[in-house]
């Protein structure tokens, strides 16, 4: 406790600092001081990472296949009908083995990460999941450690961006910018949806900011000259839905009209000087009417015009539902990954023609992974998952955490981590996964437990893929 | 039929082939046949339509002008006719459509008007003969009568804080639109002319008022005051029985307790289903108070529901509403398939998403069972299915499902929850349908995604839950229902359904097109017992033992009985309602009774959702008698933006030429609402009951605010930027079938800002708002100054003035957040 209210209090200095220049005031050798190792950092110093959330609960044992031929047997074994047959394989060949004879490959629809995997812009971390501590077969079935409402969409999907179940106030990625928000000259601009409201952009202090798939929405009434005629009409617009208000809902509902106010203007003028006709963010022609793809284009442009937006660490979130496949699984999720895989190769290439594909690292979420066993034209709530990081600064052509047996257990053969019906029981945590990526951000390790606050209880903080 | 249809081919070929080369003189390429109805031409169509004839004003008011014109000609057929104004085009009708109605036009006026025919190859016939038409003189130099003064003023109910006013209605050589009461010589109400009463309410006690009424036509003119009468309220220690309006009583009161009795006697009889309250009326509502109950009780408050309302009870109300007729949707759905049907355009011959759309929004502004209309888009928020995934073209289907919610709202929650499990539509969205028992040899298991959200989404949740919707605690921690072994469990009794119909055969179960059932999109599944499974079920501390014989009904009643009988339902689903119709962030008193009534109606009866309703409704949290809750920080609810368009339409009674309101979806959260009717994003509805908006002010007092859960900087801009538009030209798909509002009453008040406010303030925010920003929209629109003349710049003045009180108040946060 002495320990972390020690964090706490020191934390909330370094906020103070940042916060207070906002307010005019800014004693901001302070601000640099309780920053570690960001004073030597050069002005164009930027970073950005970018959360890709695949709503529903990605079927991982689809996505990442093993490829030889007895573990990929074992695979179709345990989910006949629902296997991906090896002429819609490509392999993908990680630097470091997972195992004597292992191999694995992608289904051929997901070429662009296939080909970011094997050029070394993209990594795979294996079944990794939602956990307070690690968690043995015994523990499971003792209800010993598990985290709450195992196997449940909002829950876990809460659990992913904010450690705590539906309810929860406070993500990772917020809690990331409220650490590095100092360095951004308009803190609005620290986290940034491109979806919708998520739980994990939020802070103690930074709070998301919502953008559309063409960049923020102005108010007509306070871009035009008048309304109805009236040339006071926007005057009492703004008092009328930005006033202060002792009930919570109208206070809450005004803030938000108050940022879309405040913001827009600048998003706009902004992003006007990055049209989607750019060279450096322009979509693909087969892109041009996906909406997944004109929310990244967003981030890309938004990337791209960072510093008219003051912006030098910023977190952004886009997501795609779709992935709850119970039914027609074979067809829905290859139509949902392919648009992932190209999307996110989109992507990449743009951070590189802006120069910045070291500085833009996107790693993938989901609610849960799904069974191994098939329902007959699906699969169902599971929990451990394989995930992508794809940017210039990830170690790529890599698997890491450990790839779990692709086999559902029995009496005779017992899967050490299958809990029933093929739900594994992660390896590596959300928190091993999120400290590692918080480490490139630049969070310092003795703020870490401020992020993550369980990641004490994992004795690997960090894992190699950046 | 084959000829119509290699017509329709060529003309989309046209179509396509003017679309890649940019519109030019493609025709010279093709050796086009100019002539005659040659259907088997694939050639570009580059003939023009014959010019159309006879075109005439059919009349004209001071506003509009309406136009009709004769069918033309044109070797493909019309597509479109373009109607034009001094040279101008301003609309245009479909082929089918002959006449036109041009609106908001200056009195006194001369329009020329031409019409041309357009086919679907873009020609366009040579514009019509030139016709003219003058609009009526504009009503203000034409009326200039005032109505007569009301008569026979009186005090018919009176109390120690109110007082019920009626009288004879006043005489207009147009029509009376307005009343208005005036209290001790100041304006203190004006409401449209439907029903003559008025309760003026929070009053002192012991106090005498003199009041007075007087009348508004639509231009306008003011009656004379009435003769004024001194009501005196009664003592503070006098209470007044709510069962005894004929006792009323008061200095002055020329009481004609005839009128009063009978309104009483209409509203308590007739309450036979009524189990609890034994036909006592309640008590009287007054304007204000009748408007609040409304937003939380329908699509929200017209102003004659109002007047209606008005000393009346929301008890009796109820009664009349239980009683209703139900509107139903799919009756829409099929006349517009069967117009397509029999129409020539073989191209459309299917029902589409705006077909459903175009049938709530109809029944929402105009239903007469609002409050069945309202509890029914409540449980489709719980009860979530939805366009957005693997029913985008089973429109028949989610409209009976819309239905079936409308039918269970008064009906009992276990047929509800049974109606629900077996809809076709529900097990193509949650995958139960044709769901195959486990099998050992391949590993295949029953698809648990059914079983999971029954459970935690519709009707016990994850914890279990004190009767006032509390967690039951153990060691501090909340105690699951359920573990995934009774997902596991349950999941086999919903194995083996499918597709209703004549028998049970393998080829109706895999829905065979052979075989189908005309109607097995919207009649229930049925159990097939070659494939349910017959190994053991345990869930919820039930087991059903292996069995030699399937029984998939047997199975299911035994399931849903045992769901039903769980304690979390009524505190489960009894705070949804609440959350859904009154407020986010109900006491766990007021949900303790709603709990209750869920679990016995006063006659034993579990379930009974005409209970639960009433519950909900009449709980003196829900109706705030002293208005004190409404002032607190944390009561309320945002008011969702599907209701927030609904209710504009209802408040100015918008209206389409056709009669129907053909909205299409408002997914769009950048220039729309952000949300549809039975379009939820997933199963989990746009935003969760238990939503807390993170980095809020709600959030840090521990507070659920689900609205919040949609609302963000590009929502917030998008409703603004919407309604704006729609304020002004309202909103739909085609000219006849947009809702419009005309605001003639509203007009009728536009040079008395206060007024006028007034009037929109008790529409729309149950004349609650606070008083600062009435005041700031009435100094808004006062800067609106209205000229002396031209009439034109009068009109457009006031207009503009209304539009700009109505707009300020559908963005202030009193509207925003229902209290």
């Amino acid at each position: 406790m002495t320990i972390h209210n020690t964090a706490s209090r020191r934390e909330f200095l370094k906020r103070a600092a940042a916060f207070s220049v906002l307010g005019g005031a800014a004693p901001f050798a302070l601000n640099l001081a309780s920053v570690s190792a960001l004073a030597a950092e050069p002005a164009s110093d930027y970073k950005a990472l970018v959360c890709f959330f695949l709503f529903g609960g990605n079927d991982h044992n689809n996505m990442v296949v093993p490829f030889d031929a007895a573990s990929y047997a074992a695979y179709q074994a345990s989910r006949p009908g629902l296997e991906i047959a090896t002429p819609y394989l490509q392999e993908i060949v990680p630097g470091t083995s997972q195992g004597a004879g292992l191999r694995f490959a992608l289904p051929n629809y997901m070429s662009g990460l296939q080909g970011l995997f094997q050029s070394g812009k993209a990594a795979i971390l294996a079944n990794v999941g939602t956990l307070l501590a690690p968690v043995t077969l015994a523990d499971y079935k003792a209800r010993r450690n598990l985290p709450p409402k195992l196997f449940s969409h909002n829950d876990q999907t809460a659990t992913w961006q904010a450690f705590t179940p539906e309810g929860s106030k406070i993500g990772w990625g917020g809690r990331m910018g409220d650490l590095l928000a100092s360095m951004n000259t308009d803190t609005t601009f620290t986290a940034i949806s491109a979806s919708g409201n998520a739980v994990y952009l939020t802070g103690r202090n930074v709070l998301q900011y919502q953008v559309g798939a063409n960049g923020s929405t102005n108010i007509n009434a306070a871009v035009a000259s008048s309304l109805y005629g009236s040339t006071s009409g926007d005057d009492a617009l703004r008092l009328l839905t930005m006033q202060t208000s002792t009930n919570l809902l109208e206070a809450d509902h005004a803030a938000v009209v108050k940022r879309s106010y405040d913001a827009a203007a600048k998003v706009q003028a902004a992003l006007a000087t990055a049209p989607v006709t750019d060279v450096d963010v322009a979509l693909p022609t087969e892109l041009a009417n996906d909406n997944l793809a004109k929310q990244m284009q967003v981030i890309a442009r938004l990337i791209k015009v960072r510093s008219q937006l003051g912006a030098r660490r910023q977190v952004f979130f886009v997501g795609l539902g779709g992935f709850d496949t119970h039914d027609n699984e074979l067809t829905a999720q290859a139509t949902l990954l392919a648009r992932v895989s190209q999307v996110i190769d989109y992507f990449y290439k743009s951070t590189v023609a802006q120069g910045v594909a070291n500085q833009v690292t996107l790693f993938t979420g989901s609610d849960f992974g799904r069974t191994l066993a098939s329902n007959g034209k699906g699969s169902d709530h599971a929990w451990g998952a394989h995930h992508f990081i794809v940017g210039g600064a990830v170690k790529g052509k890599d698997i890491y955490g450990s790839f779990p047996q692709v086999r559902i257990g029995t009496t005779a053969n017992p899967n050490p981590l299958d809990t029933g019906s093929g739900r594994f029981i992660p390896t590596t945590s959300v928190d091993q996964y999120a400290a590692t990526l918080a480490r490139w951000f630049g969070v310092a390790d003795s703020d870490m437990a401020s992020v993550i606050p369980n990641i004490g209880n994992f004795s690997t903080r960090y894992l190699n893929f950046l | 039929m084959t000829t119509i249809k290699n017509t329709s081919i060529a003309l989309l070929l046209t179509i396509l082939l003017l679309g890649c080369g940019g519109g030019g003189s493609g025709g010279d390429s093709a050796g086009d046949p100019s002539q005659g109805a040659s259907s088997s031409s694939g050639g570009v169509d580059t003939q023009a339509p014959v010019a159309p004839a006879s075109v005439k004003s059919e009349g004209s008011t001071a506003t509009s002008v309406t136009l009709s014109w004769k069918e033309t000609s044109d070797n493909r057929g019309v597509a479109a006719y373009v109607i034009y104004r001094n040279g101008q085009q301003i609309g245009e009708t479909s082929s089918l459509q002959l006449s036109f109605v041009d609106r908001n036009l200056q009195p006194a006026t001369t329009y020329n008007y031409q019409i041309k025919a357009r086919d679907a190859a873009g020609n366009v016939s040579d514009a019509s003969i030139e016709v003219q038409a003058l609009t009526q003189p504009s009503t203000t130099t034409k009326d200039t009568t005032a109505p007569t003064a009301p008569t026979n003023l009186a005090a018919t109910n009176v109390s120690n804080s109110t007082v019920t006013l009626r009288w004879t209605p006043s005489t207009d050589n147009v029509g009376v639109v307005l009343y208005e009461v005036t209290r001790n010589g100041v304006l203190v109400a004006s409401f449209s002319a439907g029903l003559n009463a008025f309760t003026n309410l929070n009053l002192l006690p012991g106090t005498a008022y003199s009041f007075a009424v007087r009348a508004r036509d639509a231009a306008g003119n003011l009656s004379p005051l009435s003769a004024a009468i001194s009501v005196s309220t009664l003592g503070s220690s006098g209470s007044s029985s709510s069962t005894s309006s004929s006792s009323s009583s008061g200095a002055g009161s020329s009481s004609s307790s005839s009128s009063s009795s009978s309104s009483s006697s209409s509203s308590s009889s007739s309450s036979s289903s009524s189990s609890s309250s034994g036909g006592v009326v309640g008590t009287p509502l007054t304007a204000p108070k009748a408007s609040r109950f409304l937003a939380q009780a329908s699509f929200g408050p017209k102003m004659s529901d109002i007047s209606a309302l008005t000393g009346s009870s929301a008890e009796s109300w109820l009664n009349q509403q239980f009683a209703k007729p139900q509107s139903l949707h799919v009756p829409t759905i099929d006349s517009l398939l069967k117009a397509r049907l029999a129409d020539a355009d073989t191209t459309n011959d299917r029902s589409y998403q705006d077909d459903f759309m175009q049938a709530f929004w109809t029944n929402a502004a105009k239903g007469d069972d609002q409050l069945r209309l309202r509890v029914a888009f409540a449980l489709s928020q719980i009860f979530v299915i939805s366009f957005d995934s693997g029913l985008d073209d089973s429109v028949r289907g989610v409209a009976a499902y819309y239905d079936m919610l409308g039918r269970n709202a008064f009906g009992n929650f276990r047929t509800l929850l049974e109606d629900v499990s077996l809809s076709p539509m529900m097990g193509v969205y949650l995958s139960h349908i044709r769901n195959l028992k486990e099998d050992p040899k391949t590993g295949r298991m029953p698809d648990e995604n059914y079983a999971r959200e029954i459970m935690q989404l519709f009707s016990i949740g994850l914890h279990q839950l004190n009767p006032d919707g509390t967690l039951v605690l153990s060691g501090g921690k909340p105690v699951e229902t359920y573990t995934n072994e009774d997902i596991t469990g349950l999941a086999k009794v919903f194995t083996g359904w499918s597709y209703g119909g004549a028998d049970k055969s393998d080829n109706r179960f895999y829905d065979n097109s052979t075989v189908r059932d005309p109607n097995s999109r919207i009649i229930p599944m049925q159990g097939y017992p070659k494939f349910h499974s017959i190994s053991e079920k345990s869930f919820l501390d039930v087991t059903i033992p292996a069995q030699t014989t399937a029984t998939p009904e047997a199975d299911l009643k035994l399931a849903l009985d045992t769901i039903f009988k769980h304690p979390n339902v009524g505190p489960f689903i009894g705070k949804q309602l609440i959350q859904r119709l009154v407020t986010s962030n109900p006491s766990p008193a007021y949900v303790s009774r709603v709990s209750a009534a869920f679990a016995n109606n006063g006659a034993g009866v579990r379930g009974d959702m005409k209970a639960v309703i009433r519950a909900v409704l009449l709980d003196p949290e829900a109706r705030d008698a002293n208005g004190a809750l409404a002032q607190t920080a944390t009561y309320g609810k945002i008011r969702e933006p599907v209701l927030r368009l609904a209710s504009w339409m209802r408040a100015f009674e918008a209206k389409s030429t056709s009669g129907v309101f053909r909205i299409g979806n408002t997914d769009n959260a950048a220039y729309q609402l952000g949300q549809s009717p039975m379009r939820s994003p997933s199963v989990f509805n746009y935003y969760r009951p238990g939503y807390v908006a993170p980095g809020s002010k709600s959030g840090t007092a521990g507070l659920f605010v689900p609205e919040l859960q949609i609302t963000h900087e590009t929502s917030v801009a998008g409703y603004l930027n919407f309604m704006q538009g729609v304020v002004a030209n309202g909103t739909g798909q085609n000219a006849n079938d947009k809702a419009v509002a005309s605001y003639t009453a509203e007009l009728a008040l536009a040079n008395s800002p206060a007024d006028l406010v007034a009037r929109i303030n008790l529409l729309l925010c149950n004349g609650a708002m606070r008083p600062a920003n009435v005041q700031t929209i009435v100094d808004a629109v006062t800067a609106i100054k209205i000229p002396a003349s031209p009439t034109s710049a009068v009109d457009s003045a006031k207009r503009n003035r209304v539009l700009l009180a109505v707009f300020l108040t559908l963005a202030s946060q009193d509207y925003i957040v229902q209290k």
